[in-house]
């Protein structure tokens, strides 16, 4: 009974100490700039860098508000770098209805804080069931024959010179499923385009043997490669404001793993 | 002062140099303006050779390849027209316009295979006509023009080929995983075969297996339920069926012990199954009386609020023990860390490498990957099952074995090995 | 005998392109969404069954049985109502939901729509509330697992606060090569580690799916040799 107040002690000043410790950051705010940026990081930053003016990329979304927090942040950013380079943004989902209002306010939100026009310079297609990954590798227009909006696509200036998945120029997937999977199998090993993958911290442990074997050109995984990503949109956004409550955090886990091993020596020390 | 003075001679020779010299520039003037007319024109285009059109290979059918030979012609800017027929004569619908300087047949190893000399041709994979019918008819003869443009001149093409689809019965890029599998079915059903006619098997501990018992032990005297989860996959995925099959020996022990089995399931067609596994538990210990059905029921779908309700159940039931096996997302430490507060033995069994971290850290025994499988087995202690276990383990040794040449011949840069394991 | 057979041809099936084959698998697919379907009602009718028994006998906790039938009765309605009223009067189609601003009257999931308020509303912020949970429960679990009480524990301990380290920027700060140790511990250890338990995960369902196929292993029938 003893023990397991104790116990429960112990956890809820855990608890009330992680809590300060993500609260109080929120409020004082402190400089934390990045002393370097990871190469995966980096790679995908280069390679949008070097792409030219009009370039079609595919902005692929694939997550519900419960890992928004992750990776709202890096979308956001990866979009206001392709406004900058005025590529062609064409925004969809392979992963289900709930992603498409998420996608859509990310990138009108950047769209209209840039100046860019629906269907000239980015355009949003709907959900599709099934492998429409397959089909885009044959005909782009009979995986989407129209846009959110129910308009045609082919008409539209976005969609220029786009004939099938191979003619576009990246493909970014914002992943906290596995969609990045069918991604790799249709677009890179088919349609043979670059692919990068934003995604959870949790997650993209997983991916690194696809970097390695150059499936993947970079990956972005979690809020600390995502904050990386907005210092060198030089936009720092949600992600670089996480980064405080992060730090102190982390800190506070090292030094609750010290002082429990201090403990545990103090302990093992009293029994002999 | 002496004077020059030119001689006569003198004069004639200068007088032939300069006709000699307008002579010489007049021909080249000539010659220059004879080949305006060459660099001013176009270059014609080369058309490629040997276009040939035949069924795609390992599809189902309703689609038609068509190969040529690389143009000396091919550059940016230069296009391919094909156009296509259901009659040789026409009339003729154009189907695609390839970009040269794309589209070749090392792009689609999966019909070709990984041959060096695939990028010497162009490959188009031909699925409908444009104005036919949605998708080009199996058996139906089609036939097929090429002609190359550079938006300047377009050369059509002399030559109409034909070709007609139709579904393959074998597909030969999965060649490499037919061998392997047979190879390892083989291996395990030979010490299958071979665990009845010797059943003295020896495996290793599993320390989490053991503890199952003390589990369910502790549970009765404290006269707490246990919790067994299933993971949260439905049926079809093997994680989830073989926490079904460890979920009936651990129900048999618990019929037998006469203690209460709490199963909230996160899919329906699993709670159906937990519900026979456990009453034939019951049935089988004698104890049909004390099965209870209402113990194996549906919770949600949703995993936060499969997680919030498993949660709930802990922390007012309180079960003395809690059973985790199948496969887990991101809720495995959330159900964990909350069992871990009620003081319940924790043994856990996950596929999910993300998620074992989680478990090895808040729980008591946790089955690693393969363990969970090996489980059902364990428990059970058939010389049958026991014999796929060694069998399981010949298999490693044999993928050990071809990563370790692999390595050394990859290090020393011969790759064929590595194509022997491609999948497409 | 059924696990056999259908286990024997979905394995053929994989190797098998022709349109008979896929034909064979979609409506096998159709078959289990059909399945799957019915015995969503099955769950629903095992769900709505244990608490009302819970309310009716009233156990301790009843009342979140209350709140589980308050959440079913709302999401029903928000979901069938609109389809209801747009049914009887359709000019009613896209106007303010029973006069509630900022809710159309659209059914189903369609974005506006009552359903879609709950949903985005209600259901997400709770859903992304238990997520952040695991914040909590990390540091705690943390705190009472990370141990030195052998190398192994103590390799773990020093990985896991390299790596806390390399993912903030302090880490980069305090000295330039712990994002690069950060980097190579989840590029190599931990990939190669991983790569092991996929192989044997891998061999595992295997010999898990012969056993079950050739009914060696038959206790998820609920029967069995014993």
């Amino acid at each position: 009974m003893r023990d397991e107040f104790r116990y429960n002690l112990t956890r809820w000043i855990i608890f009330i100490l992680v809590a300060l410790a993500l609260s109080i950051p929120q409020f004082i705010k402190f400089g934390l700039p990045w002393s370097t940026t990871a190469r995966v990081v980096h790679n995908i930053y280069d390679k949008i860098e070097s792409l030219p003016e009009g370039s079609p990329v595919i902005i692929s979304s694939s997550f519900d508000p419960a890992s928004a927090g992750e990776l709202k942040p890096m979308e956001l950013a990866f979009v206001r770098q392709c406004f900058r380079k005025n590529l062609r943004v064409i925004g969809l989902t392979i992963w289900g209805v709930p992603a498409v209002p998420m996608m859509t306010d990310i990138i009108n939100q950047v769209a209209k804080e840039m100046g860019k026009q629906y269907g000239v310079d980015y355009v949003i297609l709907p959900f599709k069931p099934g492998p429409v990954y397959l089909t885009m590798c044959q005909d782009f227009y009979l995986a989407y024959p129209s846009d959110h909006k129910d308009e045609p696509t082919k008409p539209m200036p976005v969609f220029k010179g786009i004939r099938t998945l191979k003619d576009i120029k990246f493909l970014m997937d914002f992943a906290a499923g596995v969609t990045i999977d069918y991604w790799i199998t249709y677009g890179r090993e088919k349609a043979k385009i670059d692919l990068g993958l934003g995604c959870t911290a949790v997650m993209a442990t997983d991916y690194y043997p696809y970097l390695q074997s150059k499936q993947l050109l970079g990956l972005i995984g979690g809020l600390g490669a995502a904050s990386q990503y907005e210092a060198l949109v030089q936009k720092p956004g949600t992600a670089t404001e996480g980064m405080r409550p992060q730090t102190v955090v982390h800190l506070l886990i090292i030094a609750l793993i010290m002082v429990g091993n201090l403990i545990f020596i103090v302990t093992k020390s009293k029994r002999r | 002062m002496p004077s020059r003075c030119i001689g006569r001679g003198e004069k004639d020779k200068g007088a032939n140099e300069l006709h000699k010299t307008l002579l010489l520039f007049i021909i080249t003037l000539i010659f220059l303006l004879s080949t305006l007319p060459l660099v001013a024109q176009e270059p014609s285009l080369i058309l490629p050779e040997e276009f040939t059109a035949f069924d795609t290979p390992n599809d189902a059918g309703k689609s038609i390849s068509l190969v040529w030979k690389v143009s000396s012609s091919d550059c940016e800017g230069v296009e391919y027209i094909i156009s296509g027929s259901t009659n040789p004569d026409g009339p003729w619908q154009e189907i695609v316009r390839l970009d040269a300087t794309k589209w070749f047949k090392s792009d689609a190893p999966q019909y070709f295979g990984l041959g060096t000399k695939h990028k010497e041709y162009h490959f188009y994979e031909v699925t409908n006509i444009p104005g036919r019918a949605e998708t080009l008819t199996n058996g139906t003869p089609y036939y097929f023009q090429l002609a190359m443009t550079n938006g300047a001149i377009t050369a059509p093409s002399p030559t109409t080929i034909s070709a007609r689809s139709r579904g393959n019965w074998f597909d030969s890029s999965k060649t490499n995983i037919l061998i392997f599998v047979i190879i390892f079915s083989a291996l395990i059903m030979f010490f299958i075969a071979a665990a009845r006619r010797n059943p003295h098997l020896f495996i290793r501990r599993i320390p989490g297996l053991d503890a199952v018992e003390e589990a369910i032990g502790r549970a009765t005297e404290m006269g707490k339920p246990i919790l067994y989860l299933t993971g949260l996959y439905d049926m079809s995925y093997v994680p989830t069926i073989a926490a079904t099959c460890i979920l009936g020996r651990v129900a048999r022990k618990v019929a037998n012990y006469d203690s209460q089995i709490k199963v909230p399931s996160y899919d329906p067609i699993v709670m159906t199954v937990c519900q026979e596994i456990v009453r034939e538990a019951y049935l089988e210990a004698g104890r049909p009386d004390a099965f209870k059905e209402d113990n194996i029921f549906f919770v949600t779908t949703d995993q936060f609020a499969y997680v919030a309700a498993v949660d709930g159940i802990m922390l007012r039931e309180r079960p003395a023990a809690n059973f985790y096996m199948g496969y887990y997302f991101a809720e495995s430490l959330l159900l964990a860390e909350t069992g871990a507060s009620v003081g319940a033995i924790q043994i856990a069994g996950t596929d999910s490498v993300t998620q074992l971290p989680f478990f090895i850290v808040t729980c008591d025994y946790t089955l690693m990957g393969e363990e969970l499988y090996a489980a059902s087995a364990y428990l059970s202690r058939e010389p049958l099952q026991l014999g796929s276990l060694k069998g399981q383990d010949v298999s490693k040794a044999f993928i050990l074995i071809v990563l370790l040449i692999g390595a050394i011949l990859s290090t020393s840069g011969i790759y064929f090995i590595l194509n022997l394991f491609k999948t497409f | 005998m059924i696990a056999f057979v259908m286990g024997i041809l979905f394995i053929i099936q994989f190797f098998v392109p022709h349109q008979w084959s896929q034909d064979m698998l979609t409506w096998v697919t159709k078959w289990l969404s059909i399945i799957g379907g019915v015995t969503l009602l099955v769950g629903a009718g095992s769900l709505i069954h244990i608490h009302y028994a819970k309310i009716k006998r009233r156990v301790a906790g009843w009342g979140y049985s209350g709140v589980m039938f308050f959440g079913l009765i709302l999401s029903l309605s928000a979901g069938i109502t609109p389809a209801l009223i747009i049914l009887f009067a359709p000019a009613q189609g896209n106007q303010s939901f029973l006069g509630i601003e900022g809710i159309n009257t659209v059914p189903g999931v369609e974005p506006g729509g009552p359903l879609d308020w709950v949903f985005m509303k209600m259901f997400n912020p709770m859903s992304a509330t238990m997520f952040s949970i695991l914040g909590f429960f990390m540091a705690s679990a943390a705190f009472r697992a990370f141990r030195a009480r052998s190398l192994e524990a103590t390799l773990l301990l020093v990985a896991a606060v390299l790596i806390m380290l390399g993912q903030t920027p302090l880490g980069g700060m305090l000295w330039s090569g712990i994002p690069d140790i950060m980097a190579w511990l989840l590029a190599v250890p931990n990939t190669a580690a991983k790569r092991a338990i996929i192989f044997g995960v891998v061999l595992g369902s295997i010999a898990t799916s012969l056993r079950i196929i050739f009914g060696i292993e038959r206790s998820y029938l609920g029967g069995g040799k014993e």
